[in-house]
């Protein structure tokens, strides 16, 4: 009977019979934590009367799912992110098991990555990101297997991962050039291009898909990008990385410097990569989170791992360190279940869709756009996308929108909503509590031509009579 | 263990400084305008255990969030002693206890007992610390900081030194988020260190990644609501932009010179130019270390010009005791080592000279109200209803809430203060403003009844009377140095008027 596999840990883990449990049984733990907060967000949602699947991006992909599989229930969909994430732990576990990782460092970076916000996001709502992150880990892994066949079976998952966006294939075909430079079987004879192969294969199907399928740069914007709040949740960002593991992330990347492990300075080229990306589009939070909690782990380690001169100052210091990034993930879920669509948007947006004729136009702001277009099943005027991936007629559409929102002369803003047939106004709960209201939009829906028609929970429909 | 006669001088320097301090505080009537906001939470601790953390009265209605020591040492001691006396003695005592904390802190140092009495009595006299009206926490955090950084030097000696540099950075982060100075200079020490590939101790490292991830918790803990809602310009707490110059003016080094003090200002300059680039000693490192942060957080305005100053000043007055051994050690190995025994009365003369002054001009020129202006707020508590608004300068706003006990329309404290812009802006409108539905309007905006014009209003908008305020619709109903008017009309009433 073969030997019971020893995990591989280190001799401080074994001091404390509670860690030492964790790592054991690391899948468990960190599986049961993805549906602890998963669960608190959805059930958050569900007793506020709100759709369980949070943000523009689920509304937007919901969309889209409705013509491909329509027959699918909305709240059904709620299975996917939880599977989606269950699915990256137990692969990302999977695959440092095969390439002979320290199972500790595995387990602490995944507790991290699952606590920091950029995570958790995805978590509750339909990500691209996530999807493409599944992939391309269950493509290594299938990389990582010595049959022939199987290796290349990767191929296909590789492709898939490529559908997301350009820069989440580069990001791809990043990480799988610091597979095959470090952990690939070097003993295994290959010519050179053929060992390169899925690298190259995937980063040309990426390009194709850029420039023939219009895949985009990137995908989205879905929300209204601040690049320091967005990267530091405490500070009140879409998501991000908390202070404490950002902090510890600093301190990881100095040590890892410093060890030099395989892959270093693939690894700093990849962050500095994502890191520019992320300056771009503040979506890339996610791939930013990634590296983020792998040098966050490094970092704590580093400092947590050798004797301290004062043993109970670590001790105190390491309890406050996780009160620190537990206190940031409660902070982080307590905001994430006011996102939108709020309670009421999809009452009224339904409104919408029973009593006005199915080309109408509305307009409301962008960063509303992709749920307003699912809920009401109608065009709206202007989405928000990202100017790399906009065309001439997108950045039109961009500035009249600015012009609607903030002109307060109906001289101007009267062509712009006739000559684009925009019959509709949708205000979602809070506007007027953003918008001043002696000037803007705000001020111009007091003239005749604007009538409201509905309003729930601070939601509004205002109807625009052309002339 | 220090001299007997060391200590009868420290205890001689502490006593005059503190004499000197309270004689300045008893001589000028009142206090600074914002004190009168911290007398407000030590009086509501005194009464119901709990500071004011929603007030209906500022701003329109807000939450305040700060952190809790200062208000509650002081109400500790209000229990016995009455709060205006109370103002005038406390904070001056923890500002002379500076004397024995620089004290330790040159001592240890220098170990020279005459160098930390120089600079002991430097930081008694040091001009930029004699607000000696102003009850602020910053009054509790100087010391504290000082005492958390000399037990940060003793680490090695003793155990015992551990705990009392936790306590007392633990009671340091609960009273200023200005803790933010030490972690900073500990950070520019490191970085000395790892520059000069100098070893560095394992407990002080050790130490400073306690303090640094404490003192994050901490702040996180309290000012989650204020990071989340302002983001990264939380650490323009909310200000008004044209406030902005005022907390945080382009660094003048003339002003600062004078508040500092020329000598130790050049003395300090000189003796942290040795003994980084020369001498390179270990053990000023760290101050050095705390004076160039603190310099460089000033010069990028993310901290308050007077802290700055303050903490800056205090820094150079050790750098001195130190400049005046090293002058000591000098002159002992020139060929006229009797100059010693002429150094030091000299150095004595010249600061009394350069530093008397300037510290009585910083008493005399504390922004204090008059009594005639609080004797007029005082009479709108006792002859208006209680739900009325008060117009007031926005340094006077704590007035209005102290002494009237009625609404303002905007006071200092500008966090979480909703549309903190707008109402500064109309604030300053309704001063000078020569329009009457103008100003109605926003009085009725704000639920303002009452306007008060003091000789401080008279001053800074350079008029001698509301524009606006005609006998239609404005009567005077206090007239003295202060006038208060109450605003009888409508806006709608006023525009019939006017038709």
């Amino acid at each position: 009977m073969a030997e019971k596999e020893k995990p591989n840990l280190t001799l401080e883990d074994g001091k404390n019979k509670y860690f030492l449990r964790l790592l054991k049984h690391n899948w468990k733990y960190l599986s049961g934590l993805i549906l602890l907060i998963s669960g608190i967000i959805f059930i958050s949602n569900f007793v506020r009367k709100k759709p369980l699947l949070a943000g523009g991006e689920s509304c937007y992909h919901l969309l889209h799912l409705q013509g491909i599989i329509p027959a699918v229930p909305e709240n059904w969909w709620v299975a996917v992110p939880i599977i989606l994430s269950l699915a990256f732990v137990i692969l990302a576990l999977g695959l440092a098991k095969k390439l002979d990782l320290p199972r500790r460092e595995t387990t602490i970076f995944l507790a991290i990555l699952i606590l920091t916000p950029a995570f958790i996001l995805p978590m509750a709502t339909l990500s691209a990101y996530l999807l493409a992150a599944v992939l391309s880990l269950a493509g290594l892994i299938l990389l990582s297997q010595k049959h022939r066949k199987i290796k290349w079976l990767s191929l296909i998952l590789f492709l898939l991962a490529t559908c997301v966006d350009f820069f989440s294939s580069l990001f791809l075909v990043a990480v799988q050039i610091i597979y095959l430079s470090n952990y690939a079987d070097k003993s295994e004879k290959s010519h050179f291009l053929k060992k390169w192969l899925i690298p190259i294969i995937t980063g040309l199907v990426a390009l194709f898909g850029l420039i023939f399928l219009k895949t985009g740069f990137f995908i989205g914007p879905f929300h209204r990008g601040q690049v320091f709040a967005d990267l530091i949740s405490d500070l009140g960002g879409y998501s991000g990385i908390g202070f404490f593991v950002l902090i510890f992330a600093l301190i990881g990347l100095m040590m890892g410097w410093k060890k030099r492990f395989p892959a270093t300075i693939w690894i700093y080229v990849l962050s500095l990569g994502t890191i520019f990306s992320y300056f771009l589009n503040t979506e890339m939070i996610f791939y930013l989170s990634l590296i983020g909690a792998y040098f966050a782990a490094l970092g704590l380690i580093a400092i947590f791992d050798r004797p301290w001169a004062l043993e109970t100052v670590k001790k105190f210091t390491l309890f406050i360190v996780i009160l620190g990034i537990v206190f940031s993930t409660l902070t982080y879920l307590d905001r994430v279940s006011e996102y939108p669509p709020r309670a009421g948007e999809p009452e009224a947006l339904s409104w919408i869709k029973a009593n006005t004729p199915e080309e109408s136009i509305i307009f409301t702001l962008p960063e509303s756009s992709d749920y307003t277009e699912y809920f009401s099943q109608r065009k709206t005027f202007y989405q928000l996308r990202h100017p790399l991936g906009k065309g001439r007629e997108a950045k039109i559409k961009e500035s009249a929108s600015e012009i609607i929102l903030n002109s307060t002369y109906m001289d101007i803003t009267s062509p712009i909503l006739d000559q684009n047939n925009i019959s509709l106004i949708y205000l979602p709960p809070g506007f007027r509590q953003t918008y001043p209201a002696e000037q803007g939009l705000l001020f111009l829906l007091k003239n005749e031509k604007f009538k409201l028609v509905h309003s729930t929970e601070g939601a509004e429909v205002w109807v625009y009579q052309k002339e | 263990m220090i001299e007997k006669r060391t200590k009868y001088w420290l205890l001689a320097i502490f006593l005059f400084t503190l004499a000197l301090r309270l004689v300045l505080a008893f001589y000028t009537p009142n206090f600074t305008y914002e004190s009168y906001f911290h007398f407000r939470q030590v009086e509501s601790i005194t009464q119901t255990g709990l500071p004011t953390y929603h007030d209906t009265l500022s701003s329109g209605g807000k939450d305040f969030i700060f952190l809790p020591l200062f208000y509650y040492l002081a109400a500790l001691f209000n229990l016995l002693i009455p709060i205006t006396i109370l103002a005038k003695i406390l904070p001056n005592l923890l500002i002379a206890s500076l004397t024995i904390i620089i004290y330790l802190i040159a001592k240890k140092i220098t170990n020279d007992d005459k160098s930390a009495l120089i600079a002991s009595f430097t930081v008694g006299l040091l001009p930029v610390l004699y607000s000696t009206n102003s009850f602020v926490p910053e009054s509790l955090f100087l010391p504290l900081a000082f005492l958390t950084v000399y037990y940060f030097t003793k680490l090695q000696e003793a155990k015992k030194y551990l705990y009392y540099y936790i306590a007392s950075f633990l009671l340091l982060s609960l009273t200023s988020s200005a803790a933010f100075l030490l972690i900073m200079g500990f950070g520019v020490c490191l970085l000395f260190y790892f520059i000069e590939n100098k070893k560095i101790n394992r407990a002080e490292a050790e130490l400073i990644i306690f303090s640094t991830v404490f003192f994050l918790w901490l702040q996180l803990l309290f000012y989650k609501n204020i990071f989340l809602k302002e983001g990264i310009s939380f650490i323009w707490q909310n200000i008004p932009a044209e406030m902005l110059k005022e907390y945080f003016p382009q660094v003048s080094v003339a002003s600062a010179v004078l508040l500092v003090s020329i000598i130790p200002f050049l003395a300090g300059i000189y003796t942290l130019y040795n003994h980084l680039f020369e001498t390179k000693s270990q053990k000023s490192t760290l101050l050095i270390s705390l004076a160039i942060s603190t310099a460089f957080l000033a010069w990028l305005r993310l901290i308050k010009f007077e802290m700055a100053l303050s903490f800056f000043g205090i820094i150079l007055s050790i750098l001195f005791g130190i400049f005046y051994r090293d002058l000591e050690e000098f002159l002992e190995r020139t060929k006229m080592p009797s100059l010693k025994r002429v150094v030091l009365p000299v150095i004595i003369a010249l600061l009394l000279l350069t530093m008397v002054v300037p510290l009585m001009s910083t008493s005399f020129n504390q922004k204090i109200p008059g009594h005639e202006e609080i004797l007029a707020f005082q009479w709108l508590k006792e002859n208006t209803p209680k739900d009325a608004g008060v117009l007031a300068l926005l340094e006077e706003g704590h007035l209005a809430t102290y002494y009237s006990q009625r609404r303002n329309i905007l006071d200092d404290q500008f966090i979480l203060t909703e549309n903190a812009q707008q109402r500064f802006q109309d604030l300053n409108d309704l001063f000078k403003t020569k329009f009457q539905t103008h100003s109605l309007g926003l009085l009725e905006k704000y639920r303002v009844q009452y306007l008060a014009f003091t000789p401080k209003a008279k001053e800074k908008f350079q008029i001698s009377k509301f524009n606006y305020a005609g006998a239609g619709c404005f009567s005077k109903v206090y007239d003295n140095e202060t006038k208060i008017y109450l605003a009888k009309c409508r806006l709608a009433e006023a525009a019939l008027g006017e038709g």
